[in-house]
């Protein structure tokens, strides 16, 4: 995807709004490898994953038209509808994530590079900002932003109260944001 | 916008809003565009992180399935958004003609164009209404594909300073091919690109001043529309 620059995907997107169903395919094509990640990671199921994709681009396809470019950048937008419908469909799941898997991430997110991958400067850039956090807000915040845990699962997680994973969880975003820039 | 909102739309972002202030809010963001750009703000700055995340091919058949649903789409709903746009059209050029009719140069012109235009074969003549969505009509562009010439009027499109408006076509999957910036009245189309108009889509891109450098679009799109065949 880093080789395609967005102005092409808000094309795309503009073309489905016309109901163009070539186009949509294209914006499938370019897009849901990243999409279907991001996904996965919150939803850990393959099945639910494939099943959330699937609606996040009839959900695209439907809401073409309220894209804007201030909605941010088009990938930024679908990623976001994806990540909004993960997170409703994971709230509603009853089981609780493993533990073990939970261990894993924290591990993978504070130590091994493999979870963040694309533009190795961007990744270097959120790295660092990343960084400035205190570690177990840190680790909270990719918990709860990555893997879509829940603020009950995190109290669990690090043995807090729900108010100050929430406190933790605020800080983190408001750094974060500080750090990356509102032009990210 | 309170403070509470502000926190709110931060743990929207973040994905911890627990269930029903999350409903909520979704309500709400729909009819207050202000709360709308605070949850945007948010989502558009930790979107970096998001999208970091590693890239996972998905297997081929939730593509099929989507094209399954677009099927089933067809068969009960698009023809609506269709009739809208026909319509919608209709009343542009109805518009356009009153104006005609107002006895102003350029309406006079515009008659003209509209008036003397010989009897044409199908699709020879397609027209578009671009605007960017909800809004007034911004362009109407018209392609005679038999003269090879495009012509843009342009409504309430408004121009950046400092940079032009550009015209593209696309076509599917294909890369947007230029129709060249708004400024003249009316552009050559190159002989290649003129039967491929039919059911385009017309996009307007903010590129520097003269047009983009890069031969594609470089800036956001502002404007979009479709051409279909002229519904006369």
């Amino acid at each position: 995807m880093s080789d395609q620059p967005s102005p092409d995907l808000a094309l795309l997107i503009a073309a489905c709004a016309n109901r163009d169903r070539g186009a949509l395919a294209t914006l499938y094509r370019l897009t849901s490898a990243k999409v279907f990640g991001v996904v996965l990671r919150i939803l850990r199921d393959r099945q639910a994953a494939e099943d959330v994709l699937q609606e996040v681009y009839l959900r695209a396809w439907q809401n073409a038209h309220l894209f804007t470019p201030e909605a941010g950048r088009p990938l930024t937008w679908l990623v976001a509808i994806a990540r909004n419908r993960a997170i409703d469909v994971v709230r509603n799941r009853r089981a609780a994530p493993l533990a073990t898997q939970a261990d894993q991430d924290a591990a993978d997110l504070a130590a091994d590079p493999t979870p963040w991958e694309a533009d190795p400067l961007q990744t270097d850039r959120l790295r660092s900002c990343l960084a400035t956090l205190d570690e177990a807000h840190r680790d909270c915040f990719i918990l709860a932003f990555v893997s879509g845990y829940s603020r009950e699962e995190l109290a669990l997680r690090f043995g807090r109260n729900v108010n100050t994973i929430k406190t933790w969880l605020h800080r983190s975003a408001r750094s974060l944001r500080n750090c990356l820039g509102e032009t990210a | 916008m309170t403070e509470d909102d502000e926190t709110r739309a931060a743990e929207y972002a973040t994905g911890t809003l627990p269930g029903a202030e999350r409903a909520e809010l979704r309500r709400r963001m729909e009819h207050d565009p202000a709360l709308r750009k605070l949850v945007q703000g948010w989502e558009r700055s930790l979107a970096e992180a998001a999208e970091q995340v590693a890239a996972v091919a998905p297997p081929d058949r939730v593509w099929l399935s989507i094209e399954r649903s677009l099927g089933q789409e067809a068969a009960t709903g698009p023809a609506v958004a269709a009739t809208a746009e026909i319509h919608r059209l209709r009343r542009s050029r109805l518009l356009w003609r009153s104006v005609a009719a107002g006895a102003t140069a350029l309406a006079a012109s515009l008659a003209l164009w509209i008036g003397l235009a010989p009897p044409r074969a199908p699709a020879s003549s397609l027209v578009a209404v671009v605007n960017r969505s909800g809004d007034l009509p911004a362009l109407i562009v018209r392609v005679d594909t038999r003269a090879g010439l495009v012509r843009v009027r342009s409504l309430s499109a408004e121009t950046p300073a400092g940079h032009s408006l550009e015209l593209w076509s696309i076509v599917g999957g294909d890369p947007p091919r230029s129709l060249g910036t708004l400024s003249g009245p009316s552009k050559a189309i190159p002989a290649a690109d003129r039967a491929r108009l039919e059911n385009a889509t017309l996009a307007v891109s903010v590129e520097p001043a003269g047009g983009s450098p890069t031969g594609r679009p470089t800036g956001p799109v502002v404007y979009s529309g479709k051409l279909v065949a002229d519904p006369d």
